[in-house]
């Protein structure tokens, strides 16, 4: 259902066409991953989360007036369920000064740069980031969204949104310099 | 500016959000330091990494569809689904044959032995059913056995065809 404007799909799906639902579940899933992905991080029981944001979705439907962006609205409801399961669980991000640094008795410090690696100090990175700043940068990069896009559903100017997404990464490329440098420290 | 200022004015640079001073002085900074380059070097480093995060966004079905197993709208799904499942369509017209065929099963028999059946000998059981559709249809024996054979033949068809849907499936 490309072409079809957000608005004409929630009217649709309101008259029982499940078509019409499941293309807006798949127009705006990235943005919900990755508004439930900035706030529970990479934790098991993310899919789980979005399960209830479907369910909140589908059922509330009737109640969306229309008045906000159906993107701004899934946003509120990705982020206040996924809220509610941090609260629920333990959070387990760590703050970026406290990121470990794996013993290097058996891997190379090359290997240790490798990009599986690479990738699991950035998760850890993002998750010790300001949410704001990581709501920003998964939006931008997770969900694919333009500047534009995440400041309309954050509520936010675009120079806000801009700021976030550089000073987040600023302090990503700090995080992960940190960790560079701890990993040469232990070089035996 | 000190080093550090413009190391985090690098997203903005890398993204064309500086102004035009602003740019020319960090062109400057890059041009004069190894460490800056460096610097700029690790930024697209980390953009190529985040510019893959993309692909860790599992697509909707497996969520939808557990999303929605346990709610209403699953449970009506599920019930018009089993309703309509292949098993259920199809035992209710084996069903259907196997009723039409004992409410006929004179003149089909008769039918099938070219022998015309005697006035008075069909039936007892369910021959009311037999003569209140010949009322309202006004159709003989005859034409009402054709009509069936032809149905169970279409629904033989059918039922074989939702059978290799069924099983492509």
């Amino acid at each position: 259902m490309t072409g079809v404007s957000d608005h004409e799909l929630v009217a649709k799906a309101l008259q029982g066409n499940q078509k019409a639902f499941r293309a807006i579940v798949e127009r705006h899933h990235a943005t919900a991953y990755s508004v439930v992905r900035a706030i529970l991080g990479d934790r098991d029981d993310v899919e789980d989360v979005l399960q209830n944001v479907y369910i909140k979705i589908y059922r509330g439907l009737a109640g969306f007036r229309g008045d906000a962006r159906l993107s701004t609205w899934i946003y509120q409801i990705a982020r206040n369920e996924a809220i509610n399961a941090a609260r629920r669980r333990r959070p387990e991000a760590q703050p970026i000064e406290e990121i470990a640094v794996p013993a290097p008795e058996s891997a190379s410090p090359e290997a240790e740069y490798g990009r599986q690696e690479r990738g699991q100090q950035l998760e850890k990175a993002m998750a010790g980031l300001e949410e704001d700043y990581r709501m920003a940068l998964e939006l931008r990069y997770m969900g694919e969204r333009s500047y534009e896009e995440i400041a309309d559903v954050m509520g936010l100017p675009l120079g806000t949104v801009k700021t976030y997404i550089h000073r987040g990464k600023a302090q990503l490329r700090r995080a992960m310099a940190r960790y560079q440098q701890r990993v040469f420290e232990r070089k035996p | 500016m000190k080093p550090d200022d413009f190391e985090d004015l690098l997203p903005a640079y890398m993204d064309g959000d500086l102004t035009a001073e602003q740019r020319s002085r960090i062109e400057a900074w890059l041009d004069s330091s190894e460490e800056a380059r460096r610097s700029l070097d690790e930024y697209r480093r980390l953009e190529s990494m985040l510019t893959l995060r993309c692909e860790q966004v599992p697509p909707p079905d497996r969520m939808l569809h557990a999303a929605f197993r346990g709610s209403l709208l699953s449970r009506v799904r599920l019930t018009m689904d089993s309703l309509f499942s292949f098993p259920m369509i199809s035992s209710a017209l084996l069903i259907l044959v196997g009723i039409g065929a004992y409410l006929f099963r004179d003149p089909i028999t008769a039918w099938f032995s070219r022998t015309p059946p005697v006035p008075g000998a069909d039936s007892r059981q369910l021959q009311w059913v037999q003569t209140a559709i010949q009322y309202f249809t006004g159709a003989d024996v005859w034409t009402l056995t054709a009509i069936y054979v032809g149905l169970t033949i279409a629904i033989l068809l059918s039922t074989t065809l939702m059978l290799m849907r069924f099983l492509r499936d």
